[in-house]
Order: C-alpha cells, then structure tokens, then sequence
C-alpha cells in the first residue's frame, strides 16, 4: 500500500449521487479504521447501517461527512442541508438498523446527525 | 454533386503527401482534397456527439449539417466507408478516431489501400488543430470553457494501443465539467483512468485537470498505479486541503491480458468476457484529495483474454432518471452486452445512445463517462 491512513477526514458533496456518497463514506471508515487495527468482520458489518443511514438522509441533501476514529469509536457526522430536529424521523424505517451500531445524536437546530459507535 | 463521373483511382504520392502536409489555410487543403478526390468531393467534419455531419466548403451561416444516424453513424464510429448508394463517405482516420469524411459520387472513386484514408486522417489531424475554422465549423453549440478545457487536454477518442483498443466518450459532449479520461501507452503496458471531478462547471474541471497532468507527471516519472494516484491526491489535498475531491479509477494492462486497478471511489468495474458482462467487487479507497496521506490499493483485476475488455462508467449513468425509474446497474449490464462490438467508440457511444433513449428528455443531467478497453483478438480486427 502506498501512504498513511488519517484518523480524521471529511467530504464535501455538491448533489452527489447516493451511490457516490455511500461508496466514499464507506471508503473513509475503512481507510481510517485500518489504522486502528479493527477487525474486518466489524468493519463489514458495519456498510449495512451506514448504508442504511445514507440513503435514508440522501432525501434531505447530505452536504458533507466527517469520518473520525478515536478513542476506539467510530464517529461520523453528517451533514444535511437544514436543520434537524430530530434524527430519527429523518431515518424512519432505518432506524432500527442504524441504531444497532450506532448511537445517533443530533443537537436541536443542528444540521448534523451524528452516529457514534462503539469499535470494540 | 453529379453523378457519372470518371472513376478515380487516388494513389498517395510522396509529392502529394507534401502539398497537403505543407497546406497554410483550409481553402489550399479544400483545393487538395479536389485535386486527390475529383471536382464533386465534399468534404465535412464529424461533429463532437458524433450526431451531424458538418460540410466544410459552405458558407458557415447557411450551411446545413447532414444528420448522422442509423448505419451511416455506426460506419463512422467504425471508421469505416460507407456507401448509401448515392454518395460514398470515405472516412480520413486518424489512429482509431473519425473527424473528417469525404463525400464523392458512388462509384466514382476507388480507394485501392486503407492506410491511404489513415494516412489522411493523420494529417488532418494536424491540421485541425491549426486550423480553428475546423473546429468552429465542427460544433453544432456553444461549448463551455470547462469542456474547452477539458477536450484539449484529453487524448484521441479511440485509439489502439499496443494489442488492445482504447475509447472514451463524454456525455454531454459541449458542456462536460469534471469527468475525464486518459490512456497511453508507456513501459510496455496500457494505463487507462477515469475521473470525476466532483461538483459542476469549471470548479469540478479544475480539480480534474490537476489530477490528470499529476498522475501524467508522476506516470513518466516510472510511478506505479499507487503512486500515481498518491500524487494526484497529494495535488488536491495541496491545493484544496481535503475541500474538493475527484474519484477515479486507474488501470494498468499487461500485454499478457493481466489488469491492475487502484480504485479511489469509482463507479465499479465492469469486465466484459465471451459477451458476459460482470460489475468487479473491488476494494475501493477514498477519493482523490479526500486525505492528506491516503492510502491506495492496486489489486489485480481480470486477465482478459483476446476479445476481452472492460468498461469504466462513471455515476452519472446508472443514477439517471426518467419518469421516476432509475436507469440502474441492471439495465447498464444489459445494455454494455448487447452494445459490445471490436470497437470501442461504437461500443461507448452506443451504450450512451440506449441511455438518452431511455431518458425522456433525451439530456443527461450529470455528465456521463465511459471509457472501453478491448484485448484485440489476434485475428486483428481492429484496424492500426
């Protein structure tokens, strides 16, 4: 392999694709997750709620997202183009899948839903 | 044009070869083409969507483009002669691209030796870079400075390189912004890319265009895939600090059929072999200027066999709509089968073609790319 992986790193997105945005999202979480030595059957198991959360925010136009690993979680904030008031209307059907995996937090008046999740 | 002219028989001297080399100005090379093909020759330039032909000897104003359909069109994505009968179009070749056709009266020219057109083309193709009334003439609307931009920077449409054919195609042709392609040979294999600048008009170009001269740079400087793409992404990240972000994809094809690809958040591979149309699984890595130490992949992708090749498209065709319906991975599989031919722009464009079909307003709303590559068989079809 050439380079080093980051443990942070963000995207813009300008009307992207959802196929595009889930492909580089999942790209970011599994470049950064390699450095932290995080077992590869977690690492798979984690493209169905993240995919899952993608496509259910795609509607509401995801601006950008921030991968970062620290402190043995996984953190990716997304950001939409309005605020949220609550995440888990956004994801509706998706959030039994999405908070399997993941914490989702989102600050009143925010425009990011943010997913924490525990990488053991 | 009048029918029932002597039948001639051009041979390509030397000396006729100089005077179309050294023409100054388009009227000495129109006065060529009617000394070498005969008083009633026509010549026209094929126009950037490959949809009109534009004849060259008219007043720009009032001149009409003949529409290029049907089998007419597929002979010049062939690069082959076509006769409807009436008029025959001789296609002047350059490498595996057509840019100018020659109309003279059926049967009223014989063109005894194919490298003759292909010698032609070569020299037109200097020539159409001198002179712009070419490519003035040539475009059927405004072109964007971005895809200005691009088209210059990019090589032939189609081309053969060592035992494999090469292709790329742009779609919407006069307005692309961000999506590229690249091929060349160097070092004994066939290194094929394309990228996507993310974002629209000249911002997403801009980015592309780093990427495309970074990995050029880094390619003759004897870098591997990996590095190539390591560069590329280092350009970005200098020039944008993780702001803006081009996906691609970069092939490297042995003589032996072997392709390694670094994957940096492209659209899936797609491999064609014995007519079967497979999406590769690849590993994909993050994008081009994502990162500022990203980490690229080269895996091995296929091993073609003469017949062989693959496709890289980019997002914008599988995520175009009409009437609510996505165009789809399923039908773009079913559509690259039944479009596969030995030549890679009539394959590319064709597949574009059932796109704008499907599409109700006949426009793609994201530009659309599709780069071909073809292991020739060794009956050679293709033609050098």
């Amino acid at each position: 392999m050439i380079g080093s992986p980051p443990s942070r790193a963000s995207c813009r997105f300008d009307r992207c694709s959802e196929s595009i945005i889930s492909r580089v999202v999942l790209a970011l979480v599994d470049q950064l997750c390699a450095d932290a030595d995080i077992d590869i059957t977690l690492l798979d198991a984690l493209d169905y709620p993240l995919g899952e959360t993608l496509a259910a925010l795609h509607e509401f136009d995801v601006l950008g997202v921030t991968v970062g690993v620290s402190g043995g979680e996984l953190h990716v904030d997304i950001e939409l183009s309005r605020a949220v008031s609550n995440p888990f209307d956004l994801l509706g059907d998706a959030t039994a899948s999405v908070a399997s995996f993941f914490d989702i937090r989102s600050s009143a008046d925010s425009s990011i839903v943010a997913l924490v999740g525990d990488l053991g | 044009m009048d029918e029932g002219s002597d039948r001639r028989v051009p041979s390509l001297t030397m000396d006729e070869l100089h005077g179309l080399l050294h023409a100054d100005t388009p009227n000495e090379v129109a006065q060529w083409i009617d000394g070498f093909f005969g008083s009633t020759s026509r010549l026209y330039a094929v126009d950037h969507e490959f949809g009109h032909l534009m004849p060259l000897d008219a007043d720009l104003a009032t001149c009409s483009a003949l529409p290029l359909v049907g089998d007419q069109r597929a002979a010049v994505l062939r690069a082959e002669r076509y006769d409807d009968g009436v008029v025959t179009w001789i296609p002047l070749v350059e490498r595996q691209q057509v840019v100018f056709v020659v109309a003279v009266p059926a049967g009223s020219v014989t063109i005894e030796s194919d490298d003759m057109p292909k010698v032609l083309g070569e020299v037109f193709g200097g020539h159409r870079r001198r002179f712009e009334d070419y490519e003035r003439r040539r475009r059927r609307a405004d072109m964007t400075v971005a895809a200005e931009l691009q088209w210059d920077l990019m090589p032939l449409r189609a081309d053969v390189l060592g035992s494999y054919s090469v292709a790329g195609v742009l779609e919407p042709a006069y307005e692309v912004a961000g999506d590229l392609f690249e091929y060349a040979l160097f070092d004994g294999a066939v290194w094929a890319y394309s990228f996507d600048g993310m974002g629209h008009g000249m911002e997403a170009t801009l980015a592309s265009v780093q990427v495309l001269a970074a990995v050029r740079n880094a390619r003759r400087q004897g870098a591997t895939l990996a590095e190539q793409m390591q560069r590329a992404s280092a350009q970005l990240w200098e020039q944008y600090s993780g702001d803006r972000f081009v996906t691609g994809a970069a092939c490297r094809i042995d003589p032996s059929g072997a392709v390694d690809v670094v994957n940096a958040g492209h659209e899936p591979i797609r491999i064609v072999a014995a007519g079967a149309v497979t999406r590769l699984d690849l590993d994909v890595d993050v994008p081009l200027g994502v990162a500022e130490a990203p980490v690229y992949r080269t895996q091995r992708a296929a091993e073609l066999a003469p017949g062989d090749g693959f496709v890289m498209f980019s997002d914008g065709i599988s995520s175009q709509r009409s009437d609510g319906d996505d165009f789809g991975d399923d039908r773009l599989d079913d559509a690259l089968a039944r479009c596969w031919t030995d030549i890679p722009l009539q394959t590319g464009h064709s597949v574009v073609r059932e796109l704008l079909d499907f599409i109700a307003t006949g426009r793609v709303d994201d530009d659309v790319t599709a780069v071909v590559v073809r292991r020739i068989d060794e009956a050679g079809s293709e033609r050098q």
